[in-house]
């Protein structure tokens, strides 16, 4: 489906490019967010990412899924983001986030908003190779070989990361939001 | 060990689809269309001055080139002095525009890097 409209984009129909932002807006999103933590800083690296992208569609040869080279896009735009701005990644532990969120009581149960919105901030509080290893292997399914197309790392890097992502993960959800898998799963 | 990574992987997939987010800004995509049809118009406009300009200094060689070769004068003024007068209007404007153009190209190839 996607080539269709990159045909049409590339035969002069750039309104075709609307279904494309449509289709990868809120993935595109939430791996920006995986690494910049701030929704108005994703919201403009994902826009220079479809600028680019589309200045760029001609470049795009097919020998990967389009979403892998749109990706890898977002993601390289997000790492220069905040390179640009030497921005700090809140690191767990240290957020005055983490410090009210504890106090919660989970206990009791949530419903599925108010998990989606610990998982988040738990993804927000993770460092940004972490969080956007787990969204890649976990969320987007994509196999390891995808993701080191998509990255550029390599394959140890990945299963390392992504090691290290799950237990970071576990502990802020378990110790610190006092989230057990029981309540998650419910 | 291969057991507790299945289990992992399924607390962890069920636990990811919940970290799917919206964009919540409901105009995302008007924006980007609208930018890139800025953009779209701005090298569609880049194009044509470098073509006009190619033109114009063809143009402005072969016009030096032939009141370079006139004899008599015209409205009076000598073809020495015309030529000569024709020859530094020619040359300042051509440097004027190629540096003004060297520099609005850079900056729109700039900005189609990094947007």
């Amino acid at each position: 489906m996607d080539d269709v409209y990159i045909r049409k984009v590339l035969n002069g129909d750039t309104n075709a490019f609307r279904f494309i932002i449509i289709k990868y807006k809120d993935i595109g999103y939430s791996l920006a967010m995986s690494v910049v933590k701030d929704e108005f800083k994703a919201q403009e690296v994902l826009q220079t990412s479809f600028i680019l992208a589309f200045t760029k569609l001609a470049t795009f040869k097919g020998k990967s899924k389009f979403s892998t080279w749109l990706y890898r896009i977002v993601i390289n735009e997000a790492f220069k983001s905040i390179k640009k701005q030497k921005s700090e990644i809140i690191t767990f532990g240290e957020s005055p986030v983490f410090r009210t969120l504890e106090v919660d009581s989970f206990s009791s149960g949530m419903d599925a908003d108010e998990q989606r919105f610990y998982i988040n901030e738990a993804l927000k509080m993770l460092v940004a190779k972490e969080s956007l290893i787990l969204r890649l292997f976990y969320l987007e399914e994509n196999r390891i070989e995808e993701i080191a197309e998509i990255t550029g790392w390599t394959f140890s890097n990945i299963k390392v990361l992504l090691y290290r992502a799950r237990i970071n993960m576990k502990e802020l959800l378990i110790k610190c939001f006092n989230i057990d898998k029981q309540i998650l799963q419910k | 060990m291969k057991e507790s990574e299945t289990k992992d992987d399924t607390f962890f997939r069920e636990i990811m689809s919940k970290s799917r987010l919206e964009l919540p800004f409901s105009d995302f995509e008007d924006n980007v269309m609208l930018q890139i049809e800025c953009q779209n118009a701005v090298s569609k406009e880049l194009k044509l001055s470098w073509i006009f300009f190619i033109l114009g200094s063809v143009f402005g060689i072969i016009l030096s080139i032939f009141i370079a070769q006139l004899r008599e004068p015209i409205f009076g003024i000598q073809p020495i002095n015309l030529t000569l007068f024709f020859a530094i209007i020619f040359a300042s404007t051509l440097f004027t525009q190629i540096d003004t153009l060297i520099k609005f190209s850079r900056r729109i190839n700039s900005k189609e890097e990094y947007q």
